[in-house]
């Protein structure tokens, strides 16, 4: 969090990098526990999938942390300008980690489930659909480490891409549903594993949208206008 | 030709420029200030602020050596002219200073003073005095508490109050505009609170000037901030927008509290 200057406070200096360092590994754990999760499915490893559920703690000390530290600076330092807009969106980034790390551990309970059945091959369809989410969440965090704009600006397209592949996968799964009535409920645990991966989706873009007010100063959320890059 | 955006400003300065003697304080310096909201001058020591606020009713002139061009309008009149009566200009802008300086008499005579140096005394019956006196504290809600002791010499009411004096005793002369130069910082916390509470009152129906080193200050207290560097405005806003998204990096490293 420099511009190549520095705060004269020294200490609001050191806090405001610990403020986004926490973040930062707030949001590795989160990636990891995603990747558990659907890797739990998709291997039918129990063993993954319990350590996304149980790893999700780290996350939830870690936002509770994040937000200490935030209102800390706030008190103390009365931050203003690019500053304050930083503490701000570092919060929010944090809570939308925690949701996201909330899914990835709703899909390992759901995984768990579907592992203890005999296996249904729709499970590896999910793959790409993974990627997609997993590679979001990654830039997104990445354009908000970085104060990258303009890759940030890039996410109402790739929401929409992962929308389409949600609706796809999920028409496949839902028509399986009719048709095997012997996994009725490993299907209805895959659709609702489909729906957390695209909420995990919406979770990479309000990450991206935060990226682009603590920059720019431009709220874009709910249709509003892009800055100029 | 006349312009009702343009009449309808307090304060325009246009290529405003201020030496003492030497050397140049201010550096061309057009600005627009609105009437019945409070703008700060910010910026660091020796930016021009202070300088700046003198011009706006030629008090800088009594230091002597002073060269000033450009122009200045109040109220749409240029008082840079020597049509312009500094007296009368003076009471349409009074100016609070960083230290309260009451005179060293009572409370009442301290109020009537410039309103007695302006008129004639039959224009004062004994009637009108008390109404000046009583509208006047209470405008600065010292009335209540000095009521009774109105012979009391000014000097010895604690800064704060002495501070509200200063600027109940400009208020009989109607000013349109009051300047003031960090009005606060010889107060404690409790002061600059009241002092504070008082301009926020006092801006329906006087425009405000403050000159503050107190970017808490300038936060909570003003409508537009200026921001100032080396005898030129950098960035001139809303006070919301100057401290939430500031155009200028210079601004932007100063209220950020940044080494460049």
């Amino acid at each position: 969090m420099t511009d190549g200057s520095n705060h004269i406070l020294k200490q609001f200096e050191a806090d405001l990098q610990k403020l986004k360092t926490d973040v930062l590994t707030m949001g590795s754990h989160a990636q990891e526990n995603l990747r558990n999760a659907v890797n739990g499915l998709i291997n039918r490893d129990v063993e993954l999938c319990n350590r996304a559920i149980v790893d999700d703690e780290d996350v939830d000390r870690l936002e509770i942390q994040v937000d200490r530290e935030g209102m800390m600076i706030i008190a103390k330092y009365s931050p203003v300008a690019r500053d304050l807009r930083r503490v701000v969106s570092t919060m929010k980034v944090s809570q939308n980690l925690e949701r996201l790390s909330d899914q990835a551990s709703n899909i390992a309970k759901r995984a768990r489930k579907i592992a203890a059945n005999a296996e249904i091959p729709e499970t590896i369809a999910l793959q790409p659909l993974f990627e997609l989410v997993a590679g979001a969440v990654r830039d997104s965090l990445e354009a908000f480490s970085r104060g990258d704009v303009k890759t940030a600006l890039t996410f109402d397209e790739r929401d929409e891409e992962i929308d389409s592949i949600y609706k796809d996968i999920s028409k496949k799964i839902t028509k399986r549903l009719e048709q095997d009535t012997t996994h009725t409920k490993d299907y209805v645990d895959l659709l609702f594993i489909v729906r957390f991966l695209e909420r995990i989706g919406d979770y990479a873009v309000n990450i991206a949208e935060d990226a682009v007010y603590s920059e720019s100063a431009v709220d874009i959320r709910h249709g509003g206008t892009h800055p100029k890059v | 030709m006349s312009d009702p955006e343009i009449d309808e400003l307090s304060i325009r300065t246009r290529n405003l420029s201020l030496w003492y003697g030497k050397f140049q304080a201010l550096h061309e310096v057009s600005v627009d200030i609105k009437p019945n909201i409070i703008t700060s001058l910010i910026g660091p020591s020796g930016c021009g602020k202070t300088t700046l606020l003198r011009c706006f009713n030629r008090i800088n002139e009594r230091y002597g050596n002073v060269t000033t061009t450009g122009e200045v309008r109040i109220l749409g009149e240029n008082i840079y002219t020597e049509a312009v009566a500094l007296a009368e200009l003076r009471k349409s802008v009074g100016m609070v200073f960083q230290r309260p300086n009451p005179l060293p008499i009572s409370i009442e005579k301290n109020i009537l003073f410039g309103v007695r140096s302006h008129s004639r005394s039959r224009d004062l019956p004994a009637s009108k005095r008390e109404e000046l006196i009583e509208s006047a504290l209470s405008e600065v809600s010292l009335w209540n508490e000095l009521k009774d002791n109105l012979k009391r010499k000014a000097t010895t009411l604690t800064l704060e109050q002495q501070q509200k004096l200063c600027i109940a005793r400009l208020l009989p002369l109607k000013p349109e505009i009051i300047l003031m130069d960090e009005p606060c910082s010889a107060l404690d916390a409790d002061g600059i609170e009241r002092i504070e509470e008082l301009i926020s009152e006092l801006k329906d129906r006087y425009t405000i000037v403050i000159v503050t080193h107190n970017m808490a200050q300038a936060r909570r207290a003003s409508d537009e901030c200026i921001y100032m560097y080396l005898g030129e405005i950098k960035e001139h806003a809303s006070t919301m927008e100057l401290f939430m998204n500031p155009k200028n990096e210079q601004t932007a490293m100063y209220i950020e509290g940044r080494y460049g």
